[in-house]
């Protein structure tokens, strides 16, 4: 039950960690595949909610009613797509080069996976939830917009963070102690079974009967949607004092927020663009 | 051995690190926001009343908030949070933070608003201020223990709610010895860092490997206290005057929805 | 080489520094002294520019050490390297997967060959007489060996002020011993030692020079080491013996 807990707040830290990507910018890893691999995929399920529950309330930037959204594509789709893919590509082989190649697939892919289930529950708002006049209330964006606009940076530049962190990290506790990596049958939690099962069960749910409002997603997944894949906004700080009334100016790292919005806009419009005229065409 | 005893004649090459100094202005504020979260305690005597009443008030107003369709309810909701801000909490961070996230979903949304969804999209955005005020007018005010406290009255398990006040007890110590390590890297980098992405993933190997340290030693701990597998909380919550005003307010918000929010 | 010139520092209204003014030479070697939250460990944070001042200068080698002066990632790395750090505790300064990497590592960046690096890595190895830990995982090493990896990988980018802070925390009596002769050659090889520490049988003719702090955050001594070391009532009166 310790496990637990700590496992909860390491899943919290994993994803405050920023990589330096090309660029200058900075983008961070979700790490559902990664605890998904070291403590398998029950214990992360539970470690993931628990980090993004703390994360929505206290945290937060909103984001309570997503929780349920949120819990399930990284905590439940997520490390369940990461530990079965990882275990079927590694299989029974002892090959290192293999065993990492299977931790960067089950990072880059899983995390893609999640990110088109989000894309999707974007996607299909405007279809349930419209005004009077038909117009969308809460995501404004079908389907056909959300999944290239969520899936290409996803594609390009997160999933290769989310790979290489795994494939690293795993790598690095491979090394140091490789007798506390998972091996399948050590994980026992009985009382929290019931747990998982409703969370399993509620989390679809809650999903499509809360009708939540676009903005109420936590922010992370509004950023990424235009392609805001850094995650804070003081690069370049340096650490005054450990109490916040902190005043901050920092132009390289504003001109990077409107590169990525712009980009992110730009992005959208092409995908609109290119839907209608793919629809005039067809009609 | 003759180096040490005579000085470097160095120039740095260019090698951008600032993400070190990112990472490190990130870990300081969860410290700081986990110390003060914590810590609060209030002389207010309104804001020191059960938490209960005022998490049941934040939910009902989250759910009614989104479920809304009505520019004036929204509208009015928001002015009479923006109005608890200002009065009761006296904190403008709140409000700063909440226009950035507003602006952000503008921002987001002006394709949308270019092909002719103009009025959804400003209830999106003042529905997005209004969440992000009124879920950080409660943690500003209320100790975070007593946050998860509250869960008790949903019927969550204790043993799920000691495991959230360890998780966050384990998220204060993990990122000090987490802060400490990204110090010390940025004081060791020195010049050119190729192996950028294999460094921070040591520390988070490292961090890892001291978690499960501390689970064990904190099972063994518990087990030497007699720690039985059961966890009972007790909670000591008094209704009061205070608790009677935020009664009402939840009131008062779903007779604003139902009369003019749907 | 350093100057500071009435520095205070401040967070939430409550000062953790109030107004001190030092002057420190090349080659000094110094010892800071003073009950807990005194504000030592603040101190040691500010001369290697992990935070700044609320208020007043602190100078290195002539050049001002500010927030912008730092941002400027040449000089920020330029100062760096003129200044090592050993942390108190030594797990969070250690974070590469092998002994012999960590000590590399500052070595490497500078943009050495790998000749000079592995040179530069044995010798410290040898000089902390840690070289069977060469391959050895720094996570699972004991405390006293986790220092001496935590000097050694300070030492290898041969910087000229070696910052320690309370060094000789948890070690037996023999490391410390070890540790003292270490820092007497260190200094006599014309390195300026700058160590925070409350361990004073064991740091006997390390020092020339003691700073004291006081709880109320200012500095109330600063004269030769010995004679501050045998004031008995002075040490008694500031809650320092």
């Amino acid at each position: 039950m310790p496990l637990l807990s700590v496992g909860a707040a390491f899943s919290f830290l994993i994803m405050m960690f920023n990589l330096p990507l090309p660029g200058g910018t900075t983008g961070h890893a979700v790490g559902a595949a990664l605890i998904a691999i070291l403590l398998g995929p029950y214990a992360a399920c539970i470690s993931v909610t628990i980090a993004l529950v703390i994360q929505a309330i206290f945290f937060g930037d909103g984001g309570i009613l997503a929780i349920g959204a949120n819990t399930f594509n990284m905590a439940f789709v997520m490390p369940f797509v990461a530990y079965f893919l990882f275990n079927f590509i590694k299989g029974n082989s002892q090959s290192k080069k293999r065993t990492y190649l299977a931790a960067f697939i089950a990072g880059y892919v899983s995390l893609n996976i999640a990110a088109l289930f989000t894309a999707i529950e974007f996607g299909i708002q405007p279809l349930l939830f419209k005004d009077a006049s038909g117009l969308p209330l809460y995501c404004p964006y079908p389907v056909s917009v959300a999944i290239p606009a969520m899936l290409v940076p996803h594609m390009l530049v997160a999933g290769f963070v989310e790979g290489f962190v795994t494939v690293l990290v795993y790598g690095y506790i491979n090394k140091t102690s490789p007798d506390i990596i998972d091996k399948g049958e050590n994980f026992k939690t009985k009382p929290l079974y019931g747990l998982l099962a409703a969370m399993i069960v509620l989390c679809p749910i809650g999903l499509l009967a809360t009708g939540t409002a676009w903005g109420e997603w936590g922010s992370d997944e509004i950023r990424e949607l235009i392609g805001f894949i850094p995650k804070a906004m003081e690069n370049g700080f340096n650490f005054n004092s450990l109490m916040p009334d902190y005043t901050i100016s920092n132009i390289p790292e504003v001109a990077g927020y409107i590169i990525s919005a712009v980009s992110g806009i730009i992005l959208i419009f092409i995908t609109f663009k290119f839907i209608n005229s793919f629809k005039r065409s067809s009609e | 051995m003759d180096w040490l005893f005579k000085e470097d004649d160095y120039v740095p090459v260019k090698d951008n690190s600032r993400y070190l100094g990112k990472n490190i202005f990130i870990f300081s504020e969860i410290i700081s926001k986990i110390i003060n979260g914590v810590n609060l305690r209030q002389s207010n005597s309104i804001l020191s009343a059960n938490p209960l009443m005022r998490f049941i008030l934040l939910i009902s107003t989250i759910i009614l908030l989104s479920l809304s369709t009505k520019v004036t309810f929204v509208l009015l909701t928001d002015v009479l949070i923006v109005f608890t801000v200002l009065a009761i909490v006296k904190n403008n961070h709140i409000l700063k933070a909440a226009f950035t996230f507003a602006s952000f979903t503008l921002i987001m949304l002006i394709p949308s608003i270019l092909n002719g969804n103009k009025l959804n999209a400003i209830i999106i955005v003042l529905k997005v201020f209004g969440d992000i005020c009124s879920v950080s007018i409660l943690t500003s005010t209320t100790p975070w223990n007593d946050i998860i406290k509250v869960l008790k009255f949903f019927l969550v398990p204790d043993i799920f709610i000691f495991v959230l006040e360890n998780t966050l007890r384990f998220i204060y110590l993990l990122s000090n010895i987490s802060f400490e390590t990204l110090c010390a890297l940025k004081l060791r980098s020195i010049g050119k860092n190729n192996k950028k992405y294999t460094n921070m993933s040591s520390i988070i190997g490292n961090m890892f490997l001291k978690s499960k340290n501390m689970s064990e030693e904190m099972y063994y701990a518990m087990e030497c206290r007699g720690f039985t597998g059961e966890y009972e909380i007790k909670t000591r919550f008094h209704f009061s005057i205070a608790d009677l005003l935020f009664a009402t307010l939840i009131v008062v918000v779903f007779i604003f929805y139902f009369t003019m929010g749907r | 080489m350093i100057e500071i010139n009435n520095i205070t520092f401040e967070y939430n209204g409550l000062k953790a520094i109030d107004n001190i003014s030092i002057k420190i030479e090349k080659g000094e070697s110094i010892a800071i002294i003073g009950p807990n939250g005194s504000g030592k460990s603040t101190f040691l944070k500010i001369l290697n520019a992990l935070i700044f001042p609320s208020s007043g200068d602190y100078i290195f080698n002539g050049e001002k050490i500010t927030p912008s002066s730092m941002n400027n990632q040449i000089f920020s790395k330029k100062f760096h390297k003129k200044i090592g750090f050993v942390f108190q505790n030594s797990d969070s300064q250690l974070f590469c997967s092998s002994v012999y990497d960590e000590i590399a590592f500052g070595p490497r960046q500078m943009g050495l060959s790998e000749i000079d690096v592995k040179r530069r890595c044995e010798d410290c190895l040898r000089l902390l007489n840690i070289e069977d830990l060469k391959d050895r995982v720094p996570f699972n090493l004991s405390g006293g060996e986790k220092k001496r990896v935590a000097i050694a990988c300070v030492l290898s980018s041969n910087p000229e002020v070696i910052v320690l802070d309370e060094p000789m925390n948890g070690l037996d009596p023999r490391t410390k011993r070890f540790f003292r002769e270490l820092l007497i050659k260190l200094n006599q090889s014309g390195k300026t030692v700058i160590c925070a520490t409350h361990d004073f049988e064991y740091v006997k003719d390390v020092f020339k020079r003691a700073i004291v702090f006081s709880k109320n955050h200012r500095i109330i001594r600063d004269d030769h080491y010995d004679k501050v070391i045998n004031d008995s009532v002075f040490l008694f009166e500031n809650n320092i013996i």
